[in-house]
């Protein structure tokens, strides 16, 4: 687990991101990784796809090209912050959609972060066009994710959405959620981690 | 009543939460923060200590519990306490506001 945080924490030094934010990132992708999601790889193509872009500018909800969206997930957890209350207090059938920053997974731990000392519980959508793959029900520290066809390939859809959703969870929400916290103790850096790491570290930026 | 207001009842009516809590080293109180990272999230510790009575003051009010079955450690009264489904949303609130309270006294 210590080699995956010291790798997210290296690719986002590399990309620009100061210390302290880069510490923030390697705990969330840590957080993702421990449950079983791709924030490792998640972070990857994000600092890979827009290398070139300041961050200054992937900061901005507004994109260099005049669209909505695509900016980076880690500021847009912390623009959508004051929202949260209200983005997760309605209903699932009304639920609330924002532009979707880009490689949203990696903002989900901000959404446990905040839900942490509120004792609730969050659906956590996201939607290509009309279609919305999948979801993520969020707690503090445990989630699950559900998708519709019941593999991984609404992970793959969340890296390019347009939009995400976010509603209250509640008790009788069907399907009924069974949260897990942390189930992978040991999480170990792979080949591909690794591959990853020298391909983006070999280019200075 | 959301779960959020049944936690500030909770620690309003029974004072011995704060109060235990109040009790416990940062060593005893990281073991609770590690449970919360952990799916099994199962904790030991020895009859008596600071931690046992903070646990089982948590285990009246459901958000701990001590499960059955499991072995016997000898002849060290160990006991071992659990979070219950309710207690895995509970406790990261009445943490963070027992934290609160203790920064702010």
């Amino acid at each position: 687990m210590k080699d995956v945080a010291s790798y997210a924490d290296a690719m986002a030094k590399h990309r620009g991101y100061p210390d302290e934010a880069s510490a923030m990132i390697a705990r969330r992708v840590v957080f993702l990784e421990r449950r079983g999601l791709p924030g490792l790889a998640h972070l990857h193509r994000e600092v890979l796809l827009f290398r070139n872009e300041p961050l200054s500018s992937r900061f901005q909800l507004r994109r260099p090209d005049g669209r909505e969206g695509g900016h980076c997930p880690f500021y847009a957890g912390i623009d959508l912050e004051p929202s949260f209350d209200r983005l997760t207090s309605c209903t699932p059938e009304d639920r609330l959609w924002a532009a979707a920053p880009s490689h949203s997974l990696l903002l989900v731990p901000k959404l446990a972060e905040w839900l942490r000392p509120t004792g609730r519980r969050a659906v956590f959508w996201w939607a290509n066009g009309s279609e919305v793959p999948g979801l993520i029900i969020v707690e503090g520290y445990r989630l699950e994710y559900l998708s519709k066809d019941r593999s991984w390939r609404a992970i793959d859809q969340l890296r390019e959405a347009q939009h995400i959703g976010f509603s209250n969870c509640p008790d009788d929400f069907d399907p009924r959620p069974s949260p897990r916290s942390g189930f992978r103790d040991k999480v170990s850096v792979q080949l591909r981690h690794i591959s990853m790491m020298q391909e983006f570290l070999s280019v200075p930026l | 009543m959301t779960l959020y207001e049944e936690i500030v009842a909770a620690l309003n009516r029974d004072p011995r939460i704060s109060c235990l809590h109040g009790a416990l080293s940062a060593g005893d109180r990281s073991i609770i923060a590690m449970l919360l990272d952990t799916e099994e999230s199962l904790g030991a510790t020895v009859e008596g200590s600071p931690n046992a009575q903070f646990w089982a003051c948590l285990s009246e009010h459901g958000w701990m519990e001590q499960p059955d079955g499991l072995p016997d450690l000898g002849s060290v009264p160990v006991l071992r306490f659990r979070l219950t489904d309710l207690g895995w949303r509970a406790i990261p609130v009445v943490l963070d506001m027992l934290n609160s309270q203790s920064a702010s006294t």
